[in-house]
């Protein structure tokens, strides 16, 4: 009797356990989901803040990763963006799509994106 | 897991502006002398006829982009000032030169540098085929191609006015190639210097540059 009572109290855990996270799974799908929505609108802040809190529910997604990095790079901060990238590229080194983002965001990082300083300076600008 | 699909559930391809930092840390407030600069020679080469100065040109355009991009103080330029020397490899040693010039101006950078322009003629006959109407055979003819091209080529470089020390160097070309002989070697010109803006422009102020990016849905 007593072993039948705990038997159903863990199966009742186990369940309430599975079932939350099936629901942080269904939450951080809308998220990735409205993410993309509002970054075609060009609503960055609020794009990486629902890719941020996706991510943190389902870490090793790569799809996540590589929305995330293009949002970090959208707001300009590259340095985010490129451990994210590749992060994204160490989970799913042969996806088409991370493969092609990143190597855009390489190219401009490379060329563009660090500024030169007057040489012979100090570096500061007076 | 939950985007395990992700690659069949498709993607979206967004549209980036992403911030570009100028190359040359200024606070945008500078006193800035513009010039002077040199009009390259080669010893081989026969330098075209203009009825223009092509250096007294990029300085009116870089005076104007400054003005119209960005906030440095752009110094009256002083007349009879010539280049130190007519080497372009020369410029960046004379050192006194630009410290001098940056006593009298009372500059904190002078913007100067060496330019290079050219007119190339690509006209020529290019064989051409030709299906005739009454035979319907295939022949080759030759048809001349009329082709004008304009060559820009700019080092611009940035000098520190109290200390003479060059302390940025850019090179930049552009070459614009015409349809008709006919279009003048001013048009020309300006097309070249329209089409470098945003490189010139981006060596004293930030930019943004349009890019594609791709998310991926779940």
């Amino acid at each position: 009797m007593r072993l039948t009572r705990a038997l159903a109290t863990v199966g009742a855990v186990l369940a309430l356990a599975c079932a939350s996270g099936g629901s942080a799974s269904r939450n951080a799908h809308v998220d990735v989901k409205e993410g993309v929505r509002v970054a075609q609108l060009g609503y960055w802040q609020e794009a990486l803040f629902r890719f941020s809190r996706a991510h943190e529910t389902v870490p090793d997604d790569e799809a996540t990763l590589n929305n995330l990095a293009v949002a970090q790079e959208a707001l300009g901060r590259y340095d985010d963006a490129l451990a994210t990238y590749k992060l994204a590229l160490k989970k799913a080194p042969k996806n088409a799509v991370i493969r092609k983002n990143y190597a855009r965001f390489a190219e401009f990082f490379t060329s563009y994106a660090r500024g030169a300083k007057p040489k012979g300076d100090d570096g500061a600008t007076r | 897991m939950m985007l395990a699909s992700a690659a069949a559930a498709g993607v979206r391809e967004v549209e980036l502006s992403l911030p570009v930092r100028a190359k040359l840390a200024l606070t945008g407030h500078e006193k800035l002398y513009l010039g002077p600069f040199l009009r390259e020679t080669k010893a081989d080469e026969a330098q075209p006829r203009l009825g223009f100065s092509v250096e007294s040109e990029f300085e009116r355009e870089l005076r104007r982009l400054l003005r119209k991009e960005a906030k440095f103080i752009l110094l009256p330029s002083l007349e009879g000032v010539r280049p130190p020397t007519t080497d372009p490899l020369e410029l960046t040693k004379a050192t006194d030169f630009w410290r001098e010039l940056g006593t009298r101006t009372g500059a904190d950078y002078i913007v100067a540098g060496s330019i290079d322009f050219k007119i190339e003629d690509r006209s020529g006959y290019k064989q051409e085929e030709y299906t005739s109407p009454i035979d319907g055979r295939t022949y080759y003819r030759q048809v001349l191609v009329e082709q004008t091209g304009f060559t820009y080529d700019i080092l611009l470089q940035v000098y520190d006015a109290r200390t003479g020390a060059v302390v940025h160097e850019e090179p930049l070309k552009d070459f614009q190639e015409m349809p008709e002989r006919s279009v003048d070697e001013f048009s020309g010109m300006f097309a070249n210097l329209y089409s470098l803006e945003n490189q010139v422009i981006n060596i004293f102020v930030p930019r943004t540059v349009k890019t594609k990016r791709q998310l991926i849905l779940p």
